[in-house]
């Protein structure tokens, strides 16, 4: 019996002291486990605010708002790694100038200057233009005048614009017109204040720009005028921002998106998109029947330059217009004796879509 | 340790409750190394009167008259009679001598049972006791690990899914015999154990003949033979009750009846079982059923029929997949992690399961032509029904929805959601069967006959008829209207319900006609045989998917194998005697080998034959005290199948398969074993078994010719060198058994195993650019395993309780590993091996 225990006690001493897996182990748990996360986000005022220590509630710039959200996330996301994501959106100072200027209406002299002719009315859109370059041959960058003339197409009509001298060209911005006008409720063709203005252009501008849409983010000049009595007529510029669906008055700040990505060490703005291949993707390179990539050895994907070969197929099928640095993550199926996923980094180079 | 000593108290307890009862012959039964042979039966000579000893060897019995003779036998053993008179009741100790005439003589050369010290092969024999004490909550082929030789394991861990390697050879080139009759796949060679879950209960020894073994059937055994004989009649009335708990809901109740031998000459016996638990790994819950019925009749002197029907319906969750290390070492639920599972409205659902019924049937007749003339035979019938779950659909990345993180259940209730939503669009992702249903009838026959005195002819055919049926079916359509599928040219574009076949359906008509005749000669000092046999094997196949009615069918492929084999043992003297083996067989492609691509069309009508060269010496020891096996082995398994669909590239020339030759493996290895009766509550056992497993050799650049003998391509495999993979190619065992006192006895086994090498398919390795090195070696292990057994009599009954420890020490050792691109730890897919696992039974005689 004694003995017994004896052996009892020299077995478990020699043996629970002897775990096979202990070095594996010992690897495994040496290695960081990484975890990689996927977020949108929207900075709200006071974000922007601690950010930048300010209390404007948005970035200065778009520069300024890639160098200050990397450690924003770093705070807000500390234990995601490599391959993360995040699409943060934010806001950001984008001034857009606005112009105010009293009305100058053209005679018919200044028409007919132009035209050559006697009708005393443009009958070409080049026709302003030239009247604005002879009218004020040394502009200065900024300059802004207000225009009021006639502009013959089947019928003649009075036109008021606004001309902007940015960057050498006068940009045009478009004022309304007497019709306008009428259809915003008016009966002469100026507002009688400036929130008049601010509450009714926006309804006019989703018709004049019906067939020819905006994107949202986008932003639009419109000239209005204020009559300040004794025959004066002031123009005013003002900017108006689209959401998609409607216009709002725009206040020199910006909404914009930028993703950013983890390199393994630091958030970088970053253009990469995770993308996983389905059923249809397989079928284009030959893999429908199974759905997956077979690694195993001497299967026909077990090189990896096979793998990048057919997900470089798939991308340039899929996503044909995609620019040259844009980068994908791609998971896919493999079937390595059991069913698992694995991922690889590419970027596109030279048209083609290389390991990264 | 505390709960051990608890245990011990329990059964301190019980000892001191025991009570003896009153009979007048009291005797017990022990082997040579003075084990009680428990199960042995006892019948007084010309009489009916019977009972069996229990646990411990003790038997009593009442006998009718004043004086007689007993009858005292048990399988693997010489019969012994022993007088006994009304002033000589107390038999004492009766020791009986093993294997000189296993069952009947008869049987044994039906069963091909190999007999200590006469047969010359390497043979390890277990005996129902020890597969009661030792099975616990193991699988029945786990109870042979500490044989040389043997590598066996759970694989996934489901119920009824494990393996066994014989010398390094898997299932499919090791026989599995049950009753003498074969039953490894008759298509693919390959045994499943879940098929024989309820076997263990009916087991009366199970032998492991390693190497060519003694069967005379042409069988694969290139690794080895592993004989299974139930038991037949109990010669006493009576029967038994068996409880089992165990870890993780593990749960079993079992009952044994037999009439006994009746005076008729009629006897039958009975046995069920139920089975369910939880599984120790994730999802893997099981129920099954066990029956086994045999009915025996003694027409005459001369003629014995009797029929036996067994099987085990189960249906289990199955680990199908396995993980890298690391996804167990991060997982929740660590190596018991299963990505196979999931829930569905609240239930657990398995993904991958197994659910079977193999019924086996056999009518045997036992004719004593004359003293010198037998003739045995075998009609049996075997159905098999059932298959193995999936998934299936054109969108299976849903079950990689989880609930949670990867570690968790698959959440099939969004599967649901989305299939749902689909509406009249169908499920496009869905739970499957593939279903692998057969019946098989074969007829088995054994004439042997005296020669002289010492030469006996045995011969024997062998004719086998077997239908495989393959197709898939659905089996939920996780909330989608009807699955659509386009593979069944006679019914396409099918809106599938549950039950529907999809995919394929294939039938694979297997013929088998074998012969087989052997010499047996023995003599003073020495045994010996030879045998030859031959089988051929027809293959066909039907296809109802690919092809319309009217042309489904393949003709008829012959293949035909043979094998010859002899060996000698001498019996130096009653200690010592040394033996020597030789053969070669070859064996005739499967059907895998012949119809390659799953069609009709690409026929391999010239697939060769794998050859087999073999030759083993042993040595063997038997002293009171010390047993002990040594042999050596060499085992050179030629032209394993190797095949390579080939493109013609000339204009007009056919597409065709290359079968190469020349893929070669040796294996060779030292095997030893031995038992030590310390005293006699004190017995060690033991062994130690070496193998060194090696592909061969290189093919080089070996050229492929099309029918016009223009060279279309080349293939080179460079594996020369490369370990065979997936078995331990060195094991070792320790194990001692103490007897306490007389009816509680402990024992503590110890197994090794190392320099098991990851799994790879070495075929893959053709036209490898380099030359591959080893696979990962996985790490060795050690296990210890304990049980604790005790008897005691509940009334008049007696009851055995056992107590049953597996990995003790909840060691973690990875047992099956597939081997990934970097042949490292990092990424090579393993199943681990269970942790600790307990059973508690109990065991009640009447």
């Amino acid at each position: 019996m004694k003995k017994i225990f004896l052996l009892l006690t020299v077995f478990s001493m020699v043996f629970t002291s002897c775990d096979p897996m202990e070095d594996i182990y010992a690897d495994i748990d040496n290695k960081e486990t990484v975890i990689v996360g996927e977020a949108n986000i929207t900075l709200t005022d006071d974000d922007h605010n601690e950010l930048t220590g300010n209390s404007y509630g948005n970035f200065g710039s778009i520069d300024e708002a890639k160098s200050l959200i990397p450690g924003f996330l770093d705070d807000k996301y500390p234990v995601w790694g490599e391959n993360s994501g995040v699409k943060v959106s934010f806001k950001y100072y984008n001034k857009v100038s606005t112009y105010s200027e009293n009305v100058y209406e053209l005679s018919d002299d200044e028409h007919n200057a132009i035209t050559g002719k006697t009708y005393g009315n443009f009958d070409s859109g080049s026709h302003i233009y030239q009247f604005v370059d002879n009218q004020y041959p040394t502009p200065s960058e900024g300059d802004f005048v207000s225009l009021r003339y006639r502009y013959y197409s089947g019928g003649e009509q009075t036109l008021t614009d606004g001309f902007v001298y940015i960057d050498g060209d006068w940009e045009k911005v478009k004022g309304f017109t007497v019709d306008e006008y009428k259809a915003m409720g008016e009966s002469y063709p100026n507002f009688s204040s400036h929130d008049e203005a601010a509450a009714k252009i926006p309804v006019t501008l989703v018709e004049l720009f019906k067939f020819n849409p905006k994107s949202a983010g986008d932003i639009v000049s419109a000239m209005y005028e204020l009559y300040k009595g004794s025959g004066v007529t002031k123009s005013y510029t003002s900017n108006f921002i689209f959401d998609g669906t409607s216009f709002s008055k725009y206040n020199n700040v910006k909404d914009e998106t930028i993703q950013f990505g983890h390199d393994g060490n630091n958030w970088v703005p970053d253009n990469t998109i995770k993308y996983t291949l389905t059923a249809a993707d397989y079928t284009l390179v030959g893999n429908g029947n199974y759905g997956n990539f077979d690694v195993r050895t001497g299967k026909a994907e077990e090189s990896e330059s096979v793998r990048v070969d057919k997900i470089n197929t798939i991308l340039l099928n899929n996503f044909p217009n995609d620019a040259e640095g844009q980068k994908y993550i791609v998971s896919y199926n493999i079937y390595n004796g059991a069913a698992g996923v694995w991922q690889l980094s590419v970027i596109k180079t030279g048209g083609a879509y290389v390991k990264q | 340790m505390k709960k051990f000593k608890k245990l011990l108290l329990v059964a301190l307890f019980f000892a001191t409750a025991t009570i003896f009862g009153q009979t007048k012959l009291t005797g017990k039964v022990v082997d040579e190394t003075n084990q009680p042979l428990p199960s042995a039966s006892i019948v007084v000579k010309g009489t009916a009167n019977g009972t069996s000893t229990d646990f411990d060897g003790n038997f009593t019995l009442t006998a009718s008259a004043n004086s007689g003779v007993l009858v005292i036998t048990f399988v693997g053993y010489e019969t012994k009679e022993v007088s006994f008179s009304s002033t000589n009741n107390n038999l004492g100790t009766i020791q009986l001598t093993e294997d000189s005439s296993v069952l009947d003589e008869i049987i044994v050369t039906a069963t091909s049972f190999a007999i200590d010290r006469k047969t010359p092969v390497a043979v390890s024999t277990i005996k129902a006791a020890d597969i009661e004490r030792k099975l616990g909550t193991q699988e029945f082929p786990e109870i042979l690990k500490s044989t040389p030789g043997v590598y066996a394991t759970k694989t996934g861990g489901g119920f009824g899914d494990s393996r066994i390697t014989l010398r390094g050879f898997n299932s499919e080139n090791v026989a599995v015999l049950i009753n003498g009759v074969p039953v490894n796949d008759m298509e693919n060679g390959r045994v499943y154990w879940s098929n024989w879950a309820g076997l263990s209960d009916v087991t009366a020894a199970m032998q492991v003949q390693r190497g060519l073994g003694a069967s005379k059937v042409a069988v694969p055994s290139i690794g080895g033979t592993i004989n299974i004989v139930t038991k037949s009649t109990d010669v006493y009335k009576g029967g038994n009750i068996s409880m089992t708990h165990g870890n993780d809901g593990y749960k079993k109740i079992g009952a044994t009846l037999s009439t006994g031998l009746m005076d008729n000459g009629f006897a039958a016996t009975v046995s069920l079982a139920k089975i369910d638990g939880e599984g120790y790994v994730d999802g893997t819950q099981f129920s099954g059923y066990n029956y086994f019925v045999n009915f025996s009749k003694n027409l005459n002197e001369n003629h014995k029929i009797s029929f036996t029907t067994f099987g085990a319906p189960q249906r289990h969750g199955q680990r199908q997949n396995r993980s890298t290390i690391e996804t167990y070492r991060n997982a929740e639920s660590g190596n018991r992690f299963n990505p196979d599972w999931g829930y569905k409205n609240g239930q657990v659902t398995h993904i991958e399961d197994n659910f079977y019924h193999k019924s086996q049937s056999s009518f045997n007749h036992y004719w004593t032509i004359s003293e010198d003339t037998s003739l045995s035979t075998a009609v049996y019938v075997s159905y098999g029904t059932g298959g193995g779950g999936g998934t299936a659909g054109s969108n299976r990345d849903l079950f990689n929805v989880r609930l949670g993180g990867s570690d968790q259940p698959v959440n099939l209730d969004n599967i649901v959601s989305v299939n749902s939503a689909n509406g009249a669009l169908g499920s496009e992702a869905i739970l499957r069967a593939s279903r692998n249903d057969h019946s098989w009838y074969g007829a088995l026959s054994t004439f042997k006959t005296k020669l002289s005195s010492s030469l006996d002819l045995v011969a024997g055919i062998d004719l086998r008829s077997y239908t495989g049926k393959h197709f898939r079916e659905v089996t939920d359509l996780l909330g989608g209207q009807y699955y659509e599928d386009n593979s069944d040219i006679n019914n396409p574009n099918a809106a599938l319900q549950v039950g529907d076949k999809f995919s394929y359906n294939n039938d694979g008509e297997v013929g088998w006609q074998g012969f087989f005749t052997q010499l047996e000669y023995d003599k003073d000092k020495v045994s010996a045989f030879v045998s030859i046999s031959g089988s051929n094997t027809s293959y066909k196949r039907i296809d109802y998917f690919q092809y319309a009615p009217s042309n489904n069918a393949t003709e008829k492929y012959n293949f035909f194998g043979y094998g010859v084999k002899g060996g000698l043992n001498y019996r130096m003297n009653d200690t010592h005697n040394v033996f020597a083996n030789i053969g070669y067989f070859e064996k005739a492609a499967n059907f895998g080998a012949v119809f390659q691509s799953f069609d009709n069309d690409h026929i391999n009508a010239d697939a060769e034959n794998q050859k087999i060269f073999s030759v083993e010496l042993g040595y063997g020891i038997r002293s009171e005290k010390f047993r002990a096996n040594v042999n050596v082995y060499r085992t050179e398994w030629n032209d394993r199948t190797f095949t390579r669909s080939i493109r013609a590239t000339t204009p007009g020339a056919e597409d065709f398969t290359a079968n190469l030759l020349g893929v070669n493996a040796l294996h060779q290895g030292f095997e030893f074993d031995f038992t030590y009766r310390y005293s006699d509550n004190l017995t060690f056992t033991g062994m130690a078994s070496l193998g060194n497993w090696k592909w061969d050799n290189d093919l080089d650049n070996v050229p492929i010719f099309d029918e016009n003998q223009d060279q279309v391509d080349t293939i080179s495999l460079p594996v020369k060198g490369l370990r065979v993979s997936d078995a331990a190619q060195t094991t070792a065992a320790l194990g001692l058994n103490y007897k306490f006192w007389d009816k509680t006895s402990f024992t503590l086994d110890y197994n090794y195993s190392g320099d098991m090498y990851a799994q790879i398919d070495i075929l893959n390795y053709a036209n490898a650019s380099t030359r591959p090195t080893d696979t990962w070696k996985a790490p060795s292990f050690h296990i210890f395993d304990a049980s604790l057994r005790h008897g005691l009599k509940i009334g008049d009954f007696d009851t055995t309780l056992t107590a049953r420890i597996n990995n003790v020490f909840n060691t973690e050792y990875v047992s099956d590993a597939l081997n990934g691109s970097s042949s490292t730890a990092a990424d090579a897919l393993v199943w681990f091996g269970a942790g600790r696992t307990f059973s508690l039974s109990a065991k009640i005689k009447f």
